[in-house]
């Protein structure tokens, strides 16, 4: 079982891959970082050599902002949930989840839906399982659990599948493959402990 | 484990996110888009936003049919008709209905972006809005610098009522050089009518007992409101008489459908106006008082008689005398129904010129049920300066057309001149919504053109095909997002409407006058100065002398001043012709060396084993731009190539087969319609489909692109492009 700050980082780490790459992305991709992912995931990431921004930038324009006919895999959930269409009815139950937890989207245009929010959000509810559980206060780290297990239940996984077979047959360079799939691994894995936690 | 994040960077984004330190405490170093509800009590933000409801226009088509956007909790659910709409007769059509789809389609642009891979490879990256701006303003100035203003061509939709800001940009930088839609579109129907009544009037559908319709699918190129008055009818007395090489939905709800050969339509008239004149079905009277030259055109139709016209349009004689009674016995309640869309032959204006005439003869000028002279709503205009300068040369259309439209230029023309650089060099392009490759016939060309540039810049809402061939796309905010002038719709019964958000802009798009606003300033000063004004003065100025327009659009979604047409206001007036009444014999014409009365030309044989080329709208689709809608996709997948059952068994072809047609400038591949709507010597595809990549392979071979397939071929009077004059020939895929 990963430990508290293992689960905490790798939320980070995919909500940081997931965002439009800037410099401070290829300096943790050209890291240790990615190895160190490989090893919690147990599937070692590609090679990193090689990677440019530019390229980063491109690839990441091409699946997920825009593409002539359509990108291959837009990171919103309700595009998944919804028949479609950005802000359908899941995105505001996703606004629900944030708000029922204390928090806002400020500094950002993007759906409350977008994914690397959604991981962000993640990764903030485990930081607050690990204070509660540093703190004692064993109702608010089982408060954060249980938010934890909804969220992923009821909007994350159900869009996070479809959303890595997409990325997985398209023509995505070998770092989004390895990042859909490890985040699909690590996410079912944190549901189904969470089930038996909560 | 200490390395996956970087805790130094990212708490200096965080805090440049947020002066909140608060926040920071609460939320943790690493959470930059989160952030905490205020600690101090205040958690009655709300969660989602508010519940509202809208007036607007939609903006998926020309009509501009009045909308209520019906906002939930922040988000559009629903576009109504907005009942006090009289020009749209309080309705949406399927297109108007799923504009939803264009404000939360996933594929819509978000960021700026620049291309980064070689053009059309498809490569781009996200930018900042100022970057963007900076690269646009510094290549414009760079070619302006080399090749004088001139060398930046503008190209642009019309519609959005923001097309008036790019305009002005473009005059303000100093290109004449602009081009828009009218030559792909309407243009020899406005040189025509224009040429004969001053003016491009609206028939009065609603009223008319008789209507004859060439090639104008009203039932699937949707105008409104004639496209649902022409299924009215006053009392059980009205006929539509309709002529189309295709059985449209049009044709399904005339009275009659003449599978007319295509391009003969001038045949049909004449033979309908030697019917009237020879046997005497007219006012003479009339005649004398208000137009000018009946007498020459007594000689000039002689020879077109029914039996003549039969073998040229392969309709009966019998029958063209039937109509041509019919509707001489109905006037001054008959029109003939000019269309919109004249591009099909390059004799088109003179054939609008036939119309024209043919309405003339018969009186129904001005009356109720007849050709009806357009009116506007009176608006103050937003005056500007536009800067001079020195050694710009005329258009690079100039002089290829007897009447050419100083602002929107002839697209054929142009794609050639550039082409050959003939008299100068064209080297950016600032394109605004239009989808040049999917529209200006011959897309071969139109990429070649593009490919020369050195410099293209494409303002749209969505990855167009131009936008694809661009170097800076620069993402507008959609009509549903937007806040825009107030805008005339003229006609008999003239409105006046507008644009309010429904919503805030989604991402990073802008409105079209913030993105010229923001080049303007970086152009220069004097350039800037002309858009020293915000959306809210610039409309407040436009209601300056009647400001009840504003008060109206606020509480109904749309201002009128009358809803019916102000019959005979003209009469006994002069128009706006030369000689001030309908010119039947147009010396205008005969000043330029054109034919001043008609003259008929029959179209190109076509050659065995060959097709003709015919084009149409679908009520589902407007242009390229709803194709990726969603949910107008589901019920249009693709486009088909129809083609007659005898014609097909003739050349071993079966329904559903893939096909390759071919034309001298292109070949697409797509699925074969065999069927008996159409005539045996033409074939037909939707306008709309067929996209560029082939690396594509999700869209990729879901229907073909007319634009790929037709030559370039324009009328010479008006510029208007001829899109029905390409032969085909159809070939197993
Ligand atoms: S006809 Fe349809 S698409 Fe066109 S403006 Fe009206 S509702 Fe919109």
């Amino acid at each position: 079982m990963l430990h508290i700050s293992q689960r905490q980082r790798l939320y980070a780490f995919f909500s940081q891959l997931f965002t439009y790459p800037d410099a401070e992305l290829l300096t943790v991709l050209q890291g240790e970082s990615p190895a160190e992912v490989g090893v919690l995931l147990g599937v070692a990431p590609p090679a990193s050599a090689g990677l440019s921004l530019v390229a980063l930038q491109e690839a990441y324009t091409g699946l997920f902002i825009s593409r002539h006919g359509g990108v291959p895999a837009p990171p919103y959930g309700s595009v998944y949930l919804d028949d479609g269409v950005l802000m359908g009815a899941s995105t505001l139950k996703v606004t629900e989840a944030y708000h029922a937890a204390g928090l806002v989207i400020d500094g950002s245009s993007e759906p409350a839906d977008f994914l690397a929010t959604e991981l962000e959000f993640l990764y903030f509810l485990v930081g607050r399982e690990e204070e509660g559980f540093r703190g004692r206060d064993v109702a608010a780290a089982r408060l954060a659990t249980s938010r934890q297990h909804d969220f992923l239940v009821n909007s994350l996984l159900p869009w996070l599948e479809p959303f890595a077979d997409r990325i997985a047959s398209s023509d995505a360079p070998p770092i989004y493959r390895w990042a859909a799939a490890g985040l699909l691994a690590f996410c079912r894995d944190e549901q189904s402990w969470l089930a038996r936690l909560n | 484990m200490s390395r996956l994040i970087d805790k130094k960077l990212s708490r200096r984004r965080f805090i440049g996110l947020s002066s909140c330190t608060l926040a920071t405490a609460v939320v943790g170093s690493q959470v930059k888009v989160l952030r905490a509800l205020a600690t101090s009590g205040d958690i009655s933000a709300p969660v989602a936003g508010k519940d509202d409801s809208i007036f607007t226009t939609c903006g998926m088509c020309v009509n501009k049919c009045g909308v209520i956007a019906r906002v939930r909790d922040g988000v559009i659910r629903k576009l109504d008709p907005n009942p006090h709409f009289i020009k749209s007769r309080a309705m949406l059509c399927a297109r108007g209905n799923a504009g939803v789809k264009v404000v939360y389609d996933p594929d819509r642009l978000k960021y700026p972006l620049i291309r980064t891979g070689a053009r059309g490879e498809g490569k781009f990256r996200k930018a900042t809005w100022a970057e963007a701006l900076d690269l646009v303003a510094k290549n414009l100035n760079t070619i302006a610098d080399k090749y004088t203003r001139a060398g930046v061509m503008f190209a642009s939709t019309e519609g959005t009522y923001q097309d008036h800001f790019f305009n002005q940009l473009a005059e303000c930088f100093g290109s004449p050089n602009t081009v828009r839609h009218p030559t792909l579109c309407l243009s020899s129907n406005i040189q025509g009518f224009s040429a004969t009544f001053g003016t491009n009037p609206t028939p009065d559908v609603l009223n008319a007992d008789y209507i004859i319709m060439s090639g104008a699918n009203r039932s699937e190129a949707l105008i409104t409101p004639d496209s649902i008055d022409m299924l009215k009818g006053d009392g059980g007395r009205r006929k539509v008489i309709y002529l189309d090489p295709r059985f449209t939905k049009t044709a399904a709800k005339a009275d009659k459908w003449f599978p007319i050969k295509a391009g003969t339509d001038m045949a049909f008239i004449l033979a309908m106006i030697n019917v009237i004149v020879s046997e005497g079905l007219y006012d003479k009277t009339y005649l004398q008082n208000n137009t000018v030259g009946f007498d020459k055109l007594l000689p000039h139709v002689a020879s077109y008689t029914p039996e003549w016209a039969q073998d040229e349009c392969e309709i009966a004689a019998d029958d063209i005398r039937k109509v041509a009674r019919e509707f001489a016995e109905a006037a001054p309640k008959a029109v003939y129904y000019q269309g919109r869309r004249s591009s099909f032959a390059s004799n088109d204006t003179q054939m609008r010129r036939a119309m024209a005439i043919l309405n003339a003869i018969v009186g129904n000028w001005d009356v109720k049920g007849g050709m009806l002279p357009n009116a506007g709503i009176k608006l103050t205009p937003h005056d500007y300066l536009a800067p001079w300068y020195d050694d710009v040369p005329e258009r690079i259309d100039a002089g290829s057309v007897a009447f050419l439209s100083e602002k929107d230029g002839s697209w054929p023309v142009v794609q050639e001149r550039v082409l050959a650089a003939d008299p100068y060099p064209v080297k950016g392009m600032m394109i605004y919504k239009q989808n040049v490759l999917s529209s200006v016939p011959d897309r071969a060309k139109t990429l070649k053109m593009m490919d020369q540039m050195d410099f293209i810049c494409c303002i749209d809402i969505t990855m167009s095909d131009a936008a694809w061939y661009s170097d800076v796309v620069l993402p507008e905010a959609t009509y549903l997002e937007r806040q825009d002038p107030i805008e005339s719709l003229g006609g008999p019964v003239p409105v006046a409407v507008f644009r309010q958000p429904a919503i805030e802009a989604q991402f990073e798009s802008k409105p079209c006058l913030w993105i010229m606003q923001e080049l303007a300033t970086r152009l220069g000063e004097e350039i800037a100065e002309t858009f020293d004004f915000t959306m809210d003065e610039y409309i407040h100025h436009q209601v300056k002398n009647n400001p009840q327009i504003l008060t109206d659009l606020k509480e109904k979604g749309v201002y009128f001043e009358r809803t019916e047409p102000n019959y005979g206001s003209t009469l006994g007036k002069r128009l706006k012709t030369v000689s001030g009444k309908i010119e039947i014999y147009s010396q205008r014409y005969a000043d330029k060396g054109l034919d001043p009365l008609p003259v008929y030309i029959s179209p190109t044989k076509i050659p065995a084993g060959k097709y003709r080329l015919i084009v149409g709208r679908h009520a589902f689709f407007t242009h390229g731009t709803t194709a990726n809608n969603a949910y107008l996709h589901e019920i249009m997948p693709e486009n088909t190539l129809w083609l007659h059952s005898a014609a097909a068994a003739q050349a071993g072809l079966t329904h559903g087969q893939t096909v390759k047609v071919r034309s001298s400038v292109g070949e697409e591949t797509l699925n074969l319609e065999v069927t008996d709507k159409i005539r045996p010597d033409c074939v037909y595809m939707a306008h709309g489909f067929g996209v560029l990549s082939k690396g594509l392979s999700n869209i990729y071979g879901k229907g073909g692109c007319d634009a790929a397939l037709i030559e370039t071929k324009y009328c010479p009077i008006s510029g208007n492009a001829a899109m029905h004059e390409t032969l085909v020939e159809v070939v197993p895929a």
